[in-house]
């Protein structure tokens, strides 16, 4: 027993500096470029800008869907936004969007802390506004005792929590349901999407404040061996994101995505305010993928794209450490 | 009303020959871009000085470095240019790849090399501490994988900064005046204004971190994974010298372990702390010439003519405008606009893009959004001056014919004409790249 709690101690050193303040921190970014002497992307306040989505657009773990009509279509997003009207307007174009279509996994991805579908039939979509990618921090509890993951500080109870368990904070996406379900014209496999929320406080479409999504350790223990992890049931109101900050976000460099996923109808409760994680259109700003390149789902880079099919994106690999190895 | 007046064509082209090839005011290679007032020259010289010069332990160089000074590497033929020792000081990245995922191997002091130790140098005469050599270890990791990268020259480089991101990416993707397989993505970083952590695994006691600024689409190194000279400064002089700033505060570390304390004789504190000696350089580089073209007679236009006929213009893009207006941070914090990098036509021959040239260049190092198969298109201006060419200086002296062998992937099309045409029509492209 003695090795595990040592290699906890080691682990605990490393993982919660994420959240300490860093020795030197220079200035605030702020989107402006010194040799441009403009804003280069997304200006404050007021503005507009449009990217492309492309089939497919999933991350690890996810079912990527790529239809030979998403193949051969096209989508666009435009967002819209002014400060002094207090709006946020989204519109989306898809030429391409299959209508009611099936898929299924090869075996269910439920895990231990969020339950998923393995087969949607005849599903519709929905939008997803991915505000923060990876810039904002929340806390996990662990067991100490086992180094298993327990929950996110929204999913627990704190007074419930076993007293061997530890706050550990990690970085979190933060998204919302943009729209309710919808679907493609069936002659024409055509869509649009335009809808309106409040600049300082984007509500999703059940009027909560979103679902933070993390890639964190399922065990202390193997610190690099990830599970995906959704809230469950929305976040409250009060945390709900808000454009200055997504601005903030993207003139840091972290930028803002769109994702279509196709969604059981109706939605079962566990699915409430989070999406199943069969990903359809998608796309980001201020940077894309063009057409004819597809991202390794778990580094990013990207490589000719030489299939069009929908397939299951890689998984989180196995750990390569275990900082606890045979219990004495 | 105005005359008319006929011309011999054949003196048309001579004249219009003649004038484009006047046309840019000369300059001798690493010399400063001309037009530039006396202020901006005075940058130029006080970064050049910096550039040359050979830090000391004391100064901050090292513990662990590749270099003591950016001429170590940039030199040939002149400051500013490629490794006097040709492949000798190639930077090595290594890693590993398990199931598709990239582990820098910070354990062992990745992922980037460091070849020197300050051990035994004057004012470190204390100091224990090994080079790395993970060329004796990572090759037989389940994975494991070293890509060695060649010097590139740094002339010219104040016209590609002064690119902007809109000018490179209207090329990315496909585009109806490129062959259908040729595509071509634009890589991304950031213009550097802060630091914050970086989402690695790790077990070090100070956390990594990152820096975040202004997104802008990279342009430099080649995987294209830095967007302006300012960051390529203050990251070689960290992580070529070992001479630390605000924004790459660390040192590398041969692992997780702290550094011997006789070997931090630099004392507290990042070494460049206000960035200046980084922002010295950055106008260095920024401010001198791009290198001029050889002799052109009418083989290597018309080898040009092929050249684009062939599509290797699809990604080696002949001409390009720099911003209407570039500005030059100083190290006082002040901005000067450039006139002689503003509103100005260059001839790099490349479109800065990444272009996925097949597995056999899978270099395995993932960089931003470059995988390993990823390259940016190399520059061609001033490649006459090269000993060796390719990422890993793997070609001896500048011979195309190899070179277009291995162009795979998005390339293969334009390749595959390349070997169906005569040799004639190779030759004279051959004239005209050693003509660049
Ligand atoms: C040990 C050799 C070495 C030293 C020392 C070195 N460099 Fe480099 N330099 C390289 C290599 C290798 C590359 C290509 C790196 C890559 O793209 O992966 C490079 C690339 C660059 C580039 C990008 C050029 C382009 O075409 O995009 C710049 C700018 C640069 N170096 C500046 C510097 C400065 C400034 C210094 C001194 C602070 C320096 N280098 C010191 C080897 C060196
Ligand atoms: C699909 C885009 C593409 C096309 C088309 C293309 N190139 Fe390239 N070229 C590249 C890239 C990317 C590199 C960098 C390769 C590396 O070093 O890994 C490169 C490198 C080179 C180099 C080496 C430069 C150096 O200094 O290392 C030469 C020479 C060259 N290309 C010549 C040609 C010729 C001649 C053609 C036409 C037959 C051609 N290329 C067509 C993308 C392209």
């Amino acid at each position: 027993m003695r090795s595990l709690v040592g290699c906890l101690t080691l682990i605990l050193a490393a993982l919660p500096v994420m959240a300490q303040t860093l020795p030197l921190n220079p200035r605030k970014p702020t989107g402006f470029s010194t040799i441009e002497q403009r804003y280069v992307y997304a200006p404050p306040d007021e503005g507009h800008f449009e990217f492309p989505l492309f089939p497919g657009s999933g991350t690890t773990g996810e079912l990527l869907i790529e239809e030979p009509e998403m193949c051969n279509g096209s989508a666009s997003a435009r967002v819209d936004y002014s400060k002094s009207e207090g709006t946020v307007r989204v519109r989306v174009h898809y030429d391409g969007l299959p209508y009611r279509m099936s898929a299924a996994f090869q075996e269910d991805r439920s895990t231990p802390w969020n339950q998923f579908p393995v087969s949607v039939t005849e599903g519709k979509w929905q939008i997803w506004f991915v505000g923060h990618i990876f810039d904002k921090y929340s806390i996990f509890y662990y067991d100490a005792l086992t180094g298993i993951l327990i929950g996110n500080e929204y999913d627990v109870e704190v007074e419930d929590l076993p007293p061997s368990a530890i706050p550990v904070v990690l970085p979190v996406l933060h998204m919302m349901q943009l729209t309710p379900h919808f679907e493609s014209d069936p002659n024409t496999l055509v869509a649009d999407v335009d809808i309106t929320k409040d600049y300082h406080q984007l509500l999703d479409a059940e009027g909560s404040g979103g679902v933070f999504v993390a890639y964190i350790p399922k065990q202390l223990c193997k610190p690099d061996e990830l599970t995906l992890y959704y809230t469950d049931n929305g976040l409250p109101v009060d945390i709900a994101m808000d454009w200055d900050n997504i601005l903030d976000s993207i003139h840091a460099g972290y930028g803002f995505a769109l994702a279509t996923s196709l969604e059981p109808d109706p939605k079962p409760a566990y699915l409430k305010s989070r999406d199943n994680i069969m990903i359809g259109w998608g796309g980001g700003y201020p940077f894309n993928v063009p057409d004819g390149y597809t991202s390794n789902t778990l580094t990013g880079a990207l490589s000719l794209r030489e299939t069009c099919e929908t397939h299951e994106a890689l998984r989180f690999p196995p750990s390569i450490y275990d900082f606890c190895g045979p219990v004495e | 009303m105005h005359k008319q007046t006929k011309q011999p064509l054949s003196l048309v082209f001579a004249v219009t020959l003649v004038t484009s090839l006047a046309l840019p005011a000369s300059a001798d290679l690493g010399d400063p871009l001309p037009g530039l007032t006396p202020a901006q020259l005075d940058l130029w010289e006080a970064g050049r000085q910096e550039f040359v010069r050979t830090f000391t332990p004391a100064e901050g160089v090292g513990p662990l470095m590749n270099g003591k000074s950016c001429i170590d590497c940039h030199q040939v033929p002149v400051d500013g240019g490629t490794d006097p020792l040709i492949t000798e000081n190639n930077v090595f990245q290594f890693g590993v790849i398990f199931e598709h995922q990239f582990y820098q191997l910070h354990e062992v002091g990745g992922p980037m090399r460091q070849r020197m130790s300050i051990e035994g140098m004057e004012g470190a005469e204390q100091c224990v501490l090994a080079p790395e050599a993970p060329e004796t270890f990572v090759e037989s990791l389940p994975g494991g994988f070293i890509s060695s990268r060649n010097t590139p020259p740094l002339f010219g480089l104040g016209l590609v900064d002064a690119l902007t991101d809109k000018k490179i990416n209207a090329w990315s993707g496909r585009r109806p005046w490129k062959r259908s397989s040729i595509l071509g993505v634009s890589n991304q970083s950031v213009e550097v204004e802060g630091i914050a952590p970086q989402l690695v695994f790790t077990l070090d006691q100070v956390p990594r971190t990152q820096v975040t600024g202004p997104v802008r689409t990279g342009r430099f190194g080649w995987k294209a994974h830095n967007s302006n000279l300012y960051q390529f400064s203050l990251d070689p002089l960290q992580g070529e010298l070992g001479l630390t700033n605000p924004f790459f505060h660390r040192e590398s570390e041969p692992g997780i372990g702290p550094l011997p304390e006789d070997c931090l004789v630099a004392g507290e504190g990042v070494n460049d702390p206000d960035s200046q000696i980084a922002a010295r350089i950055s106008n260095f580089m920024a401010l001198t010439a791009p290198p001029e073209r050889g002799h052109v007679g009418l083989q290597e236009i018309l080898g040009e003519v092929v050249f684009h006929a062939i599509g290797c213009a699809d990604c080696h893009r002949s001409s390009l405008r720099t911003m209407k207006d570039y500005h030059l941070g100083k190290p006082d914090g002040e901005v000067e606009r450039i006139a002689a990098l503003s509103n100005k036509v260059f001839h790099p021959y490349s479109d800065f893009l990444l272009h996925d040239l097949g597995a056999a260049n899978d270099d395995q190092r993932p960089m931003g959004r470059a995988s390993g198969r990823l390259w940016r298109t190399t520059p061609m201006w001033g490649i006459r001056h090269k000993d060796v060419i390719w990422h890993d200086g793997s070609i001896e002296g500048v011979d195309v014919g190899e070179a277009v062998q291995r162009h795979g992937g998005e390339a293969a099309s334009v390749r595959s004409t390349w070997n169906n045409m005569g040799s004639l029509l190779r030759y004279l492209v051959n004239k005209f790249v050693e003509s660049l």
